[in-house]
């Protein structure tokens, strides 16, 4: 038996592919949004005075980053109905990712911020810049500059774990090809379409985030 | 530059691998499996009572007892390999199992790429629902939001039985589509009437019915296109053990295993025709 390569029912189904695509980029987009500021809280929490914080934000993140991430999404679509709370595919999609990358970004984050050593913050109110303005500008922004690029390919891993959320009937990507797939069986074409597909979005979602880095971060440093 | 011209090789190499699984000559026949002294059967196991794991972890259901029976008959040892909704068609056409006892419903596109061999059990695809959903038919529908296994034959019968627009949810197989139904993510569910001996089994039968009947199912194992002498000889073996097949059919799904066709209209089940 030989098999014949034909790519053209692939392409004939374009148009799934490319709501896929864009249902991928809205999940990760937002999610990355959110992510990025529950992070950001949970590392304030992580780093506060008050120990019952520091215990819930060390609590939650060991929580986040010790269990699959498909059990965690499986937990929030199939489970939470039981106890009232019924999110659709999407919705639970969301949820679960920005809880889940917001336990990484957290650990990414406080990195960055340990990296400021506590003479610069002393420097800063010499200055007499004000307290806001010292963990804006002496603490956050540096912080941030620092891990900035730990913090992208955290974005990117996220953007390809987006294709878990097909297994709970997320419209994405994934759940594109696979239906294709399954009219088709052209299973070797379906899946070289889909990994070239998210590598080009991978490398769209590198070169936008260090775009946005470089506007962002374009001050100065010695 | 020793290691990119090593990657290089690798990369090639690994092309040519996947140009070769694709178009080798994959062909096995019972006498070579016999000299193996084993066959690698492709069966299911997440799909209650046709193929499952047990709570002693060892395969169980109705296609397991039918590969025995298979193996026994061709007297070798059985090897199960978990084939999915998604994964059946592609393990037997790249060789990683030597035929399939799937209970996968026989369609004239899954014809085309795979050769089936004549039908050995039957299935009605059912709508179940809420017992509250007014479903009894299927332009009703469209007022709810319909699961299905998106790797099933029951994907493309439901996308054409449905109105246009009714909201369809595909999950990854039986267990996760029976379970949208159960955790209210969906309104009804479209497969297998043996879903509801799993609904039951989860002592929630009472919320639950059967709607109503969408299309027959017949199901049949399969074989590589050209395997001639394996469709040959399991064409054969579900003739002559008609009465374990009806059964094991008994056994497993408490109802008489129903008469089944030998001819289907896009389908050819001698291996002969187009050849």
């Amino acid at each position: 038996m030989n098999y014949t390569f034909d790519f053209t029912p692939i392409f004939q189904a374009w148009g799934l592919l490319a709501q896929g695509a864009w249902a991928t980029v809205y999940i990760s987009a937002i999610s990355m949004a959110l992510g990025l500021v529950f992070g950001i809280v949970l590392t304030a929490l992580r780093m506060a005075p008050l120990a019952p914080l520091r215990a819930f934000a060390i609590g939650y993140i060991e929580l986040v980053r010790n269990t699959p991430f498909l059990v965690q999404v499986f937990f929030i679509y199939f489970g939470m109905p039981e106890l009232g709370l019924r999110l659709n595919a999407m919705e639970a999609a969301i949820l679960t990712m920005t809880l889940n990358c917001s336990a990484y970004i957290a650990e990414i984050v406080r990195s960055g911020v340990e990296s400021i050593r506590p003479g610069q913050i002393e420097a800063g109110k010499a200055l007499g810049l004000s307290t806001p303005d010292v963990y804006r500008f002496i603490v956050f922004r540096p912080a941030i500059r620092a891990v900035y690029p730990s913090l992208c390919s955290q974005f990117v891993l996220m953007m390809l774990n987006t294709s878990l959320v097909a297994s709970i009937s997320a419209q994405e990507l994934t759940y594109a090809a696979q239906m294709i797939d399954n009219r088709t069986f052209r299973s070797f074409e379906v899946y070289f379409v889909l990994g070239a597909i998210y590598l080009v979005l991978s490398q769209l979602f590198s070169v936008g985030l260090s775009m946005i880095g470089r506007v962002y971060f374009s001050y100065p440093t010695k | 530059m020793c290691i990119t011209t090593g990657f290089k090789k690798i990369v090639a190499g690994a092309l040519m691998a996947t140009t070769f699984m694709a178009s080798a000559a994959l062909a096995i026949t019972p006498d070579e499996l016999r000299e193996k002294g084993k066959a690698v059967i492709g069966v299911q196991m997440d799909q209650f009572p046709w193929g499952f794991i047990d709570e002693a972890g060892k395969n169980e259901g109705f296609d397991i007892d039918v590969a025995k029976l298979i193996a026994a008959d061709l007297g070798v040892e059985p090897e199960f390999f978990r084939i999915t909704g998604q994964n059946r068609i592609p393990s037997l056409t790249t060789g990683q199992v030597d035929f399939l006892v799937p209970s996968m419903t026989v369609t004239a596109e899954r014809a085309q790429v795979i050769q089936f061999v004549l039908p050995y059990s039957s299935n009605n695809i059912t709508v179940w629902a809420r017992t509250d959903a007014e479903i009894t038919k299927n332009e009703d529908l469209g007022g709810y939001v319909i699961g299905v296994n998106r790797g099933s034959a029951f994907e493309p019968i439901l996308s054409d039985a449905a109105p246009q627009g009714t909201e369809i949810r595909g999950y990854e197989d039986d267990a996760t589509t029976v379970q949208a139904l159960l955790s209210g993510q969906v309104d009804a569910i479209v497969g297998s009437k043996t879903y509801g001996i799993v609904i039951q089994n989860t002592g929630r039968g009472d919320g639950y019915e059967a709607k109503y009947k969408v299309a027959d199912n017949i199901q049949a194992m399969a074989v590589r296109k050209g395997d001639q002498e394996m469709l040959d000889y399991l064409n054969d073996f579900v003739t002559r053990h008609d009465a374990e097949l009806d059964e094991l059919y008994l056994k497993w799904i408490g109802q008489d295993r129903a008469d089944l066709p030998t001819e289907l209209p896009g389908v050819d089940f001698t291996g002969k025709a187009g050849n």
